[in-house]
């Protein structure tokens, strides 16, 4: 409806005042059929009250409305936690979804938002935690062994500053896997001594060697990822280990290479030992587990 | 003597096994049977 603005000295003849004030009004009726029987023709934009419904209605043109009857607004009722979000669950549609649990991320199956804990969805590449950790110098022992191993993609283990006194020739000290068999010679990769690079590094039938070492280990280090740790096939290993000195010039040793932990069962313990079996004196020993 | 450490990742429990002298040189001879590194 249109607006006109009367000056002093307009006159306001009956036509301008029913279309200008009366239509433009909010006007009160019982209810719509005495609304309908006052306003046959109504025009869009026309507000009512009806007294029966107690609503305030507006002509679209079409219909009347209830002017609260705001079909597009999302109600502050959908949610009821801290922390909730509105998601759309079809056309038009919402629905609440609420807060997930500490740590967990928002991801997407293509359809719909579901919070989904990091190490299920796969949104990150993997996720490590450290495991364990040993400290041989209040520990000493000749053999770590850490067990209670489960669903782990990957392991991952550190060997730094370690030391082992008294040993013997051809003593090693090396990386057991719980279920491997027989890998001797299935290694491809590079050991040396001192500055002499070798070809073929070696490997037990009982582990996988971190160093060769004639006497003992001065600070003995070494790193193992270990691949596909909870699979029921094979695992690709990953080693790079050496000794800084010890034993027999030219006394320090170092070994780079990948090799296949032969299993027909997930790896449940890893273990680090020598095969002379005296006791480690110092070093720390860490597993970490990738998800 | 030989000692190994055990740690249970999953409980945090840790076990101390000793070993006999006796059983240190069956489980050095066994681990040095197996040693090829000594053919190099």
């Amino acid at each position: 409806m249109p607006r006109k603005v009367f000056t002093n000295g307009s006159p306001l003849p009956a036509s301008d005042l029913n279309t200008y004030l009366m239509d433009q009004s909010v006007m009160t009726f019982a209810d719509s059929a005495a609304r309908s029987a006052a306003i046959t023709s109504p025009t869009e934009g026309m507000i009512t009250y009806l007294n029966d419904t107690n609503k305030v209605e507006v002509y679209t043109g079409a219909a009347w409305v209830d002017i609260n009857d705001n079909t597009a607004a999302i109600p502050k009722s959908t949610v009821t936690t801290a922390g909730d979000l509105i998601v759309a669950d079809g056309n038009a549609s919402v629905t609440r979804l609420g807060i997930g649990t500490n740590g967990q991320i928002l991801t997407s199956n293509g359809t719909s938002a579901t919070w989904t804990s990091p190490a299920a969805a796969g949104g990150a590449s993997v996720v490590w935690s450290l495991l364990g950790t040993v400290n041989l110098a209040t520990s000493p022992t000749s053999t770590v062994t850490f067990s209670g191993i489960s669903n782990r993609k990957k392991l991952f283990v550190e060997v730094n500053n370690l030391n082992w006194s008294a040993g013997g020739a051809g003593q090693v000290w090396d990386l057991r896997i719980n279920g491997n068999k027989n890998t001797v010679n299935n290694v491809v990769g590079l050991e040396g001594q001192g500055s002499s690079p070798w070809a073929r590094p070696g490997e037990l039938s009982s582990g996988m060697v971190f160093s060769t070492l004639h006497n003992s280990v001065v600070n003995g280090f070494a790193t193992a990822l270990i691949h596909d740790a909870e699979l029921t096939t094979n695992s690709q290993v990953d080693i790079i280990a050496g000794v800084q000195g010890g034993g027999t010039a030219p006394n320090g040793w170092w070994r780079t290479y990948s090799t296949i932990a032969s299993k027909s069962a997930a790896i449940t313990s890893v273990s680090i030992g020598n095969s002379w079996g005296n006791n480690f004196t110092s070093g720390i020993v860490r597993l970490w587990g990738g998800v | 003597m030989i000692k190994e450490l055990i740690l249970d990742v999953s409980s945090g429990e840790i076990e101390l096994v000793e070993y006999s002298k006796e059983e240190a040189e069956i489980i050095n001879k066994a681990v040095l049977s197996n040693n090829k590194i000594q053919e190099q």
